[in-house]
């Protein structure tokens, strides 16, 4: 997979930059970045490109609005922010395996301005970065909004596209492990990428992925 | 080539790093050895993968046809009249 050889910048195989110090199993369970050669197409003037973009922009945000944030009915605005960001920023883009972070990053924002603006939880802002799991084990402290019961989509709907299983699996994870589960499990970014979208350290990024999995297991298992 | 015995906890607590090749070979070869003869931690290691895929498989559905729809639509709209339009 690593290091095509070519020295054609035009290449589509965007090497990853990785990490020196980490062998290539490192990256085992992450998958190749599906957006970097959509970007690099799309800056070329690729107009079926740019339409997958912006679609699969839009996917990142109705996935992290639904399953990280819980509010069904911010993705449609968190749908058409990333929507608007992703074409404005495509023509700047320097570096095309960086667009992926980027865009979880910028959805992550807009779901937290999103947050912000509900008078009514003010309280919730900062969860996505405070799991409030303290014990060592991983096992919850405190309860959290649950993503399964949230106006929008219909949930069966919702429970066809996802399956019902690990929506309410996921739902019963602290928002910051949701995040984490998104971004690495689901999305495949690397622990390197991660911690660059949630802005915390590598070693931190594992810690929660190996809590999150504990627990993501624990609740699959009961519902089957 | 033998490799010291790893405990059951042990193996819980590395399981994140093994399956996300975070260990060198020794520790692997210790934990892959546990598992050989603990049905328990076989059963946790296999969990833990079937996790993990049930994941990466729920990316790959597409948008509810519904959000979907939209999506496109709001997509046309943008390549017809450009961003300044919301
Ligand atoms: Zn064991």
């Amino acid at each position: 997979m690593r290091g095509s050889e070519k020295g054609d910048n035009l290449s589509v195989t965007v090497a990853k930059p990785g990490n020196p110090h980490l062998s290539d199993a490192t990256d085992a369970t992450s998958a190749p970045d599906p957006y970097a050669p959509l970007v690099l197409a799309a800056a070329l003037g690729d107009e079926s490109a740019m339409e997958q973009l912006l679609m699969r922009a839009q996917q990142v945000a109705f996935r992290f609005s639904l399953l990280v944030c819980g509010h069904a009915e911010d993705a449609e605005d968190v749908m058409q922010d990333a929507l608007i960001r992703t074409y404005k920023h495509v023509d700047s883009i320097k570096d095309p395996s960086a667009f992926r972070t980027w865009l979880f990053r910028t959805v992550r924002n807009a779901c937290l301005m999103k947050r912000r603006k509900r008078v009514d939880e003010p309280a919730r802002v900062e969860s996505l970065d405070q799991p409030h799991v303290d014990h060592a084990d991983g096992r919850r402290v405190g309860t959290h909004d649950v993503a399964t019961h949230s106006k929008g989509p219909d949930d069966l709907a919702l429970n066809a596209w996802l399956g019902r299983e690990l929506r309410t699996a996921l739902a019963k994870l602290p928002p910051a492990y949701r995040m984490i589960v998104l971004l690495r499990e689901m999305e495949g970014l690397s622990t390197r990428e991660v911690a660059e979208v949630t802005r915390m350290t590598e070693d931190n990024v594992k810690t929660r992925l190996h809590r999150a999995r504990v627990m993501l297991r624990e609740s699959l298992e009961a519902t089957r | 080539m033998t490799t010291p015995p790893v405990s059951c906890d042990g193996l819980l607590a590395k399981i994140s790093a093994y399956l996300d090749g975070d260990l060198n070979a020794a520790t692997c070869e210790q934990i892959e050895q546990h598992a050989q003869t603990c049905p328990d931690c076989a059963r946790v290691i296999a969990d833990f993968r079937a996790t993990t895929g049930i994941c990466r498989q729920a990316a790959d559905a597409p948008l509810p046809d519904a959000v979907r729809a939209k999506a496109q639509a709001r997509v046309r709209e943008l390549l017809v009249r450009g961003p300044l339009v919301r």
